[in-house]
């Protein structure tokens, strides 16, 4: 199977009439999402997990991946014309994109920022294509000792990854890693955390646990910040960029695209730090260093690329290891477990529609986006001016239907509501809630991992080093720790986090 | 006035004094019917509750709900059922860990005989013995004598405490003499790469789950696990044909009421759901699943489960396992 063999199967799954319409409905709802400041990526896939339940899985996972790249163009827009990053990964976008806004040049700003992310949504289609088979066909070579040492790393990247302080992110995967041990003992049947109460014996349905520390906690925190949105915007014209413009993006376009490409692929990383990441490295290489912060096209440019790039390939590692890099990934694997798909590598093997179809639908669904995004523009900025005391409420009633339909117990809701609480205090102590996340969806897995590690070696530690992918895994994750305790990279990596 | 009318009143008030009962059974169903399913969408009983509930409908008159109560290992939706009103309108479908669940849980609030009217014996799902290709044994006496002959490869892959898979590969272990290393994993789907590598020797899963990779030759089929071959893999002898005398492993269930539902209507039940399983679309349909479509009296699927809970109850105690 080659290249064309297998985007082949992808179009031809990817353009039938269905998956077509769902793909429009998740790059729609993704750009709503994105314009609206108030709601989150995860909380709205976490939202629409139970829809998802009745749809064939090809068609669910075109849809929340829409969700996903779409919100990436959709935080652009509020960016630029109002300010108001709608998403973490437009924040940098603001910075130039509304300065260029406020010299009148929004339309240019805009086409930059779509065309930007559209360009990257190609090439990373292209190095999907590319790079996913040759991960898949190490598949077998994945043992429980490998999958366990990538999870180790996974982990590791995950703390010195996030923003904030290294110390609040290690305390939320160890609070995590804790949340997942509640239930029952694979091997020996035993009761852990459960309380004596039945409905945990399952352990704690993490559809729960995001939404109510996204969605609920989410929602809870923005309710403090005083409602401050004005519309300053004028018409919006002349949105084609002048020759001179893009001859300035070109190359800007490129590198963030590379770089977002890269950090996309990495646990904890993603479409935020991809774009701070691209903004940091066009301010030291541009040539109109000066006019940054001062609406340079570069800096909408960049930032956009690598954001769009860094979302879309994010997938990577979830698709071929079934490896969660962000709270999205780990929602998406909650999608596909659902469905009755095991992710992981066989996924690639022996589900080829899926695996394409949603590599394909992600092209088509920036193209859509494409189209969306430049006419609708005015649609999209009437959205802004949507009361919250509407919105909010509609959102809380989505939230319980959801979460009363995974078993049909109002036991979750309650415990979604707990989470919501723990969530905004959380949020107060300034710890994010994505490496918890990550540790309740990696740590039961890494546990299971190793003792079946240690069962198959029959009780031999050194399994986890005699393996060679194993072993450079564990290595790796060792130089991680150990960097970032150097007092020379931890000031770098404050300087890297500071436009936030 | 005279005798003949004097009996003529008797015979009327005799009426009134049965009436209640047989009035319930006759306008049975007179509301919706609940079918609650103890497991998550997807599974074989809940296939089968879908296929059977959307006819049963038809032949009862009225809406059958199905109702996933997933939770606890089954635990919480079989204790629903159990607890439900015995008057016809809750009834529910169990699996293979109906019959298991009393040896491994310590505080069960349900029994598995006494808290339930069976209604019908719906269904089994055989397993196969599927072993890594790698290894030289091509009949079940050559996988005995090579797991005795290398008890540091003798790994088998189970789908955790309590499973159908880990069950059979207990009772195999007894019946075979070989001493086995269980590696529980979380489903098949987590179990079959490690066997398709070779990390582990036996994974004794579904034909439904593994019939794949059986087709392609990534694993090879060595035994059924039932006392009678499979329609699905006709060519692969029982374990019990291949001299393991008494071996017979699967996982079955079957309809059932909360206990003290009137028997009346029980035996209406039995007799529909026994039409709707005779029908050829809904064995088919079943049969693509790796279902193999059963039926019979009420009485028939009481015996089964005391018999499977003697039979379960000794491989837990031989397995060690203790209830927590």
């Amino acid at each position: 199977m080659d290249i064309l063999t297998n985007l082949a199967i992808g179009f031809s799954t990817a353009l039938s009439l269905t998956n077509l319409a769902y793909c429009f409905v998740g790059v729609f709802l993704g750009t709503a999402v994105g314009v609206l400041p108030g709601l989150g990526v995860p909380a709205t896939v976490a939202m629409l997990l139970p829809a998802t339940f009745a749809l064939p899985p090809v068609s669910a996972l075109i849809m929340l991946a829409g969700i996903f790249y779409g919100a990436q163009y959709g935080g652009s827009t509020t960016s630029i014309l109002v300010n108001l990053p709608g998403e973490t990964s437009s924040v940098i976008t603001a910075l130039d994109g509304h300065q260029m806004a406020r010299q009148g040049k929004a339309g240019r700003a805009l086409a930059t920022a779509a065309i930007a992310s559209f360009f990257a949504g190609t090439v990373c289609t292209l190095l999907m294509a590319m790079f996913a088979p040759p991960l898949g066909a190490m598949a077998l070579e994945f043992g429980p000792a490998e999958y366990f040492s990538l999870m180790v790393l996974g982990l590791v990247a995950s703390i010195v990854l996030a923003s904030g302080s290294i110390l609040h992110a290690l305390g939320m995967v160890v609070i995590g890693l804790l949340l997942g041990l509640v239930g029952t003992d694979v091997n020996s049947g035993a009761q852990r955390y459960s309380l004596g109460i039945a409905e945990l014996t399952d352990g704690i349905n993490f559809v729960v646990i995001a939404m109510g520390m996204f969605g609920l906690g989410e929602i809870v925190a923005n309710l403090e910040t005083a409602d401050t949105r004005e519309l300053m915007i004028k018409k919006v014209s002349g949105l084609w960029p002048t020759r001179e413009d893009w001859r300035r993006i070109r190359a800007p376009i490129l590198r963030g695209t590379l770089l977002g490409s890269v950090l996309g692929l990495l646990p904890g990383g993603g479409a935020a730090l991809a774009s701070f990441g691209a903004y940091a490295l066009e301010k030291k290489v541009s040539r109109n260093r000066a006019e940054f912060g001062h609406g340079a096209i570069e800096g909408v440019a960049a930032p956009e690329a690598a954001n769009n790039a860094g979302a879309q390939m994010s997938f990577v590692p979830m698709l071929t290891l079934g490896i969660p890099s962000n709270p999205v990934m780990a929602l998406m694997i909650g999608a596909m477990v659902i469905q009755g798909i095991q992710p992981g590598p066989g996924v690639m093997t022996e589900q080829p529609t899926l695996f394409w179809g949603v590599v394909v639908s992600m092209w088509i669904g920036n193209l859509m986006l494409l189209v969306l995004n430049l006419p609708l523009i005015g649609l999209w900025v009437k959205m802004i001016s949507v009361p919250y005391h509407l919105l909010y409420p509609t959102i809380l009633v989505f939230c319980a239907i959801g979460v009363f339909s995974l078993s049909n117990t109002t036991f979750d809701v309650q415990l979604m509501v707990l989470f919501g609480l723990v969530g905004y205090v959380l949020k107060k102590l300034g710890c994010e809630p994505a490496p918890m996340l990550l540790g309740f969806i990696l740590g039961p897995m890494m546990e299971e991992y190793l003792r079946r590690a240690l069962l198959l070696s029959m009780g031999d530690p050194t399994t986890l080093i005699t393996s060679p992918i194993s072993a450079v895994m564990l290595a790796l994750a060792a130089i991680l720790l150990v960097l970032v305790l150097l007092p020379s990279f931890g000031s770098t990596r404050r300087e890297a986090f500071q436009d936030e | 006035m005279c005798l003949s009318t004097l009996a003529k009143i008797a015979a009327v008030a005799a009426c009134m004094a049965l009436a209640p009962v047989a009035a319930a059974a006759q306008t049975y169903p007179s509301k919706p019917i609940k079918l609650i399913v103890p497991a998550p969408p997807g599974g074989a009983i809940d296939i089968l509750a879908r296929l059977v509930g959307e006819r049963l409908a038809v032949s009862m008159g009225q809406p059958v709900i199905v109702e996933n109560k997933p939770g606890a290992s089954n635990n919480l939706g079989t204790d629903l059922i159990a607890k439900s009103a015995p008057d016809g309108y809750t009834i529910g479908i169990v699996g293979g860990s109906h019959n298991i669940a009393k040896f491994l849980f310590k505080d069960l609030p349900w029994d598995p005989e006494k808290s339930f009217e069976p209604i019908v014996y719906t269904h089994v799902v055989p397993l196969v013995f599927g072993v890594y290709p790698g290894i030289p044994a091509k009949t079940l006496p050559e996988l005995v004598a090579w797991l005795k002959a290398n008890p540091d490869k003798a790994k088998v892959a189970t789908s955790g405490r309590g499973s159908a898979q880990e069950m059979a590969a207990e009772m195999f272990q007894m019946t075979s003499g070989a001493k086995l290393v269980m590696v529980p994993y979380k489903g098949s789907s987590q179990a079959h790469p490690d066997l398709l590598a070779g990390r582990t020797a036996l994974y004794i899963d579904t034909i439904s789950a593994i019939k794949g990779h059986v087709k392609s030759g990534a694993v090879r089929a060595v035994a059924v696990s039932t006392a009678k071959r499979s329609a699905a893999l006709p060519d692969v002898p029982t374990a019990a044909e291949q001299g393991l005398t008494g071996y017979d492993a699967n996982t079955n269930g079957g309809i059932l009421a909360p206990a003290g539902t009137p028997k009346p209507i029980i035996a209406r039940l039995n007799a529909e759901i026994n039409a709707i399983l005779k029908m050829p679309d809904i064995a088919a349909k079943l049969e693509g699943a790796g279902i193999e479509v059963q039926g019979g009296s009420p009485e028939d699927y009481a015996a089964l489960i005391k018999s499977d809970l003697v039979k379960w109850g000794k491989v837990v105690k031989e397995a060690g396992i203790e209830p927590e």
